[in-house]
């Protein structure tokens, strides 16, 4: 119960700091909302991205600890602590207020107890909140190189590392459903600012109840928040275009601003601020000072973002525009591959599936809005109303981000835009609003939802009393429920306290203190995965090898060209270049200079005379890569050899100095003790341990043959295999 | 606000150049500067691995001639694995319809491996496992003592055509 007190705290404190920094924001802007729900709502919205930002500037600062955090939350409630003089807006129908208030109070059960349970949602587990812990274990951003998620702006995440120190996971999972109900607040807010309570109150129920959204914010994500962020931008712009006062251009731009801090994909609420501002003042004098105001304050929000990862990841917007802004840590191949993965789900059989997997089945999206959305076509009937187009329009901009990322919740920032529509249409019959909304009640209800959607659909299970009050344990109720967490507590009991874990697959980075450097989330750690694969992939191995002979000369420095034209899919890599003079290859020395292009950063790779590493363009091909040698003085040689893979056989290569000359092919035999060498290249590089899973590619050659490797086995958690690197 | 990022992102340089990096003897992999584990005859290094009885000359690009007791060295890596021995080669009709049935013992270091008696041409693919306390420590010598060669006449010896032979995992 005391760990449940702790985690109320924590939540309670960070929205309630959020909240007074938002009243204090207010104040100091003049901006007085004529009612208090709406007041509340961005009050919770504007403060969060202050205290965000303040997070944020202790955490560069490397001054996290406890004491800031709370001197920073006393100052926000201090400075916030003022009386409203807002109204509240006309009280709803009795019938009304009395049909919901059961199910809202049921749902909201349902949501806080998961929101207060043992944090165990993938991606909060292992990044949102692996990195908002390792930040506050190290009182600040360290530069982390070797994860993808830590160069996304965090703006939410910060709000998570606010919380942290009091309630942990937990606490950073309620502050997110806070979001939740100041989205649905706000929602309501709208329909009756403007005229139609109960189209804002559909819409508000809609968005509330649908289960991807409750599942969401009860979880230590950002959806939820980024989706109630860009509202706040959309309503605060529908005001201004009425009220027209100048400070509300502020809030616009700090909410805008926030938006992008918390999510990339949010950019397009500071594009859709711009483009409102700029339409709206069309040809007056003031249009560039308001456009400029926006984007100003914006830039506030935004800049410390792009400054961190120009600073740490040499690329403002890691871990994309890896072309533009070339760097060690995220390979142009990876980005193409995210991007076409994040279109492309792997359980999703055809596009055509994407509605039914949206609204009903929730499996291969991971989520589902509820069947009621089946009826959001509907929405574009309220086009005939000038609020309705209004609604559409931003719905059909904040939905286009979608095509980015097929998940389900990637759909939540179009989601109040479609729910206002759809509350407007049916709103038009009560009747059929009041069946609508309870049959959406009724299907989110997770005992009901088991009846048609998938059986493995992301979605919330029953009320967690037990777990969110802590009457079972946190350790007992997560080694029960999530492999994940086993696997971590097991890296934490048996490795030392500056491990480094590789991992093929995501683990639940939260609950682990050592570093775990995960295949697919940086440059680092594909290569890793690569040599640890070199063994058990004839393709991977350096068995084509590339001869020139030519008559003996003398030559300072030698180039190999790679000449084939864009391929599809093959990269240029090459295991290792060696010259020879009269059948003894020539030594290498230190005075020699390497240089590569693309991808020069790992160029040493192809001198280091181990097979499993080589050198990779890690982007398609195309003529004129290299990779060239600078003797530092003149070497004589007859023969050059390029040792390359069969993965890489698409590429040609030429020496510049004789390009006509064609290279004689070999099919060499596959190096020996490859598994061994792994290892060791493994260990030089840092590693102490690997993590293997029962689903991951070779995982029986790592157990039976772990002698071979030089493995030994520390423990199974779940499937999961930790070796330590012998 | 994008330009100044940008600019501050040049911390990372577009244009690395590198030294080599430490040569640590790998713990797996040819020492390229003398001998393999494993050559095919086409191999530019192959000669360096014969210790006698096999001819210089390639033959179509591919294999080489053999005399009567072919000796080739190879090297292996501190820990290699587990190995097998391979060889691959030819009986030419030719050799064989002078010398008739044609017995070829095997042996690796000073352990005989297997006697074949080859009583037909044609290609052959040999394979033995390997104990480890068959190897030695610096070359490992495979050899062939075959009961009977071609004599051409020119006075030539010419048994098996050797395409490849070595350690494999």
């Amino acid at each position: 119960m005391k760990e449940a007190a702790y985690v109320l705290f924590g939540a309670a404190f960070t929205i309630a700091a959020a909240w007074a920094a938002g009243r204090w924001m207010l104040a100091r802007l003049r901006i007085d909302f004529p009612y208090r729900e709406e007041e509340r709502a961005f009050s919770f919205l504007l403060g969060s991205a202050l205290l965000s930002q303040g997070v944020f500037v202790l955490a560069a600062a490397h001054v996290l600890y406890k004491g800031t955090l709370l001197a920073l939350g006393v100052a926000a409630l201090a400075l916030g602590a003022r009386r409203s003089n807002a109204r509240c807006f006309p009280a709803l129908p009795r019938l009304w207020v009395w049909l919901a208030a059961p199910a809202f109070t049921l749902f909201s059960l349902l949501y806080v107890s998961h929101a207060m349970a043992p944090e165990m949602s993938p991606d909060g587990s292992a990044y949102h909140l692996g990195l908002v812990s390792r930040y506050y274990r190290e009182h600040g951003f360290p530069a982390v190189t070797t994860n993808i998620y830590a160069n996304l702006s965090q703006g939410v995440e910060m709000l998570f590392l606010f919380a942290w120190p009091w309630g942990k996971h937990s606490a950073a999972a309620l502050t997110h459903l806070g979001f939740l109900y100041a989205l649905a607040s706000l929602v309501l807010s709208y329909g009756r600012r403007f005229g139609s309570p109960l189209a804002g109150a559909g819409a508000a129920a809609l968005v509330w109840l649908s289960p991807v959204a409750a599942l969401d914010a009860a979880s230590a994500y950002n959806d939820v928040a980024v989706a109630a962020i860009v509202f706040g931008v959309y309503y605060l712009l529908q005001v201004w275009r009425e009220a027209r006062h100048a400070s509300l251009l502020i809030a616009v731009g700090a909410l805008a601003g926030f938006a992008f801090a918390a999510k990339y994909t949010a950019f397009v609420a500071l594009a859709y601020a711009l483009g409102v501002v700029a339409w709206q003042l069309w040809r007056t004098h003031w249009m560039i000072r308001s456009v400029v105001t926006v984007a100003a304050v914006a830039a506030f929000w935004i800049a410390p973002w792009l400054v961190k990862n120009a600073i740490v990841v040499g690329n403002p917007v890691s871990p994309f525009a890896n072309r533009v802004f070339r760097n060690p840590y995220v390979h142009v191949a990876f980005e193409e591959h995210y991007r076409q993965h994040m279109r492309n789900y792997d359980f999703l059989k055809s596009h055509w599936d994407i509605p039914l997997e949206v609204t009903v089945r929730g499996q291969a999206l991971c989520g589902l809005l509820g069947p009621v959305f089946l009826l959001a076509p509907l929405a574009l009937l309220a086009w005939r109303r000038p609020h309705g187009r209004t609604l559409l329009a931003a719905a059909a901009l904040f939905g286009s981000i979608y095509v980015s990322n097929i998940g389900t919740r990637f759909l939540l920032m179009a989601v109040p835009f479609v729910a206002l529509g759809m509350g407007a249409v049916f709103a038009q019959r009560p009747v059929v609003l009041g069946f609508v909304l309870t049959v959406h009640a009724a299907s989110s209800w997770p005992d009901l939802m088991k009846l048609y959607c998938h059986e493995y659909a992301w979605r919330l299970d029953r009320i967690q009393w037990k777990a969110a009050l802590r009457i079972e344990s946190q350790d007992g109720f997560l080694a029960r429920k999530w492999p994940s967490y086993n696997v971590a507590r097991l890296i934490d009991a048996v490795t030392p306290p500056r491990g480094r874990v590789f991992s093929f697959a995501q683990t639940a980075e939260a609950y682990t203190t050592r570093e775990v450097i995960v295949s697919f989330q940086s440059a680092e750690g594909t290569v890793l995965r690569n040599i640890l694969w070199a063994p058990l992939y004839e393709d991977m191995q350096p068995t084509r090898l590339q001869h020139f002979f030519f008559p003996v000369r003398s030559l300072r420095r030698v180039r190999v060209v790679q000449t084939a034209a864009a391929g599809p899919d093959d990269h240029f890599g090459v295991h290792e270049l060696r010259f020879f003079h009269q059948g003894r290859e020539v030594p290498r020395d230190p005075r020699w200079r390497l240089r590569a292009w693309p991808n020069p950063w790992n160029v040493q790779d192809a001198f280091d005379g181990s097979p499993v590493t080589r050198w990779a363009s890690w982007e398609k091909l195309w003529p004129s890569m290299f990779i060239e040698v600078d003797f530092g003085d003149d070497v004589t040689i007859d023969r050059v050899t390029v040792e390359g893979s069969p993965e890489t056989g698409r590429s040609q290569v030429r020496l510049d100095f004789a390009p006509e000359l064609a290279p004689v092919e070999q099919e060499a035999a596959r190096p020996l003790g490859l598994r061994r060498e792994a290892v060791e290249v493994l260990r030089t590089r840092g590693i102490t341990h690997v993590l293997v899973a029962d689903t991951d590619f070779g995982h029986e050659d790592y157990e039976s043959r772990r002698d071979e490797w030089g493995l030994v086995e520390l423990g199974e958690r779940n499937g999961v295999r930790l070796y330590a690197l012998r | 606000m994008v330009l100044a990022a940008a600019m501050t992102s040049d911390c990372v340089k577009q244009d690395e150049v590198y030294a080599p990096p430490y040569q640590r003897r790998p713990m797996a992999g040819p020492d390229t500067s003398r001998l393999k584990h494993f050559v095919a005859m086409n191999d530019p290094d192959a000669p360096a691995h014969f210790i006698r009885h096999i001819n210089e000359r390639l033959e179509s690009g591919l294999w080489r001639w053999t005399a009567q007791h072919p000796r080739l060295r190879f090297v292996l890596p501190r820990n290699p694995g587990r190995l097998k021995l391979v060889m691959d080669f030819t009986i030419p009709g030719d050799v064989m319809k002078q010398t008739g049935p044609l017995t070829v013992k095997f042996f690796l270091n000073q352990r005989d491996l297997e006697t074949v008696t080859f009583t037909q041409p044609g290609e052959q693919h040999k394979e033995w496992p390997v104990d480890p306390a068959w190897l030695a420590a610096e070359d490992n010598v495979l050899g062939a003592d075959l009961s009977k060669v071609f004599v051409g006449e020119d006075g030539a010896q010419l048994g098996l055509a050797l395409v490849r032979a070595g350690f494999v995992n």
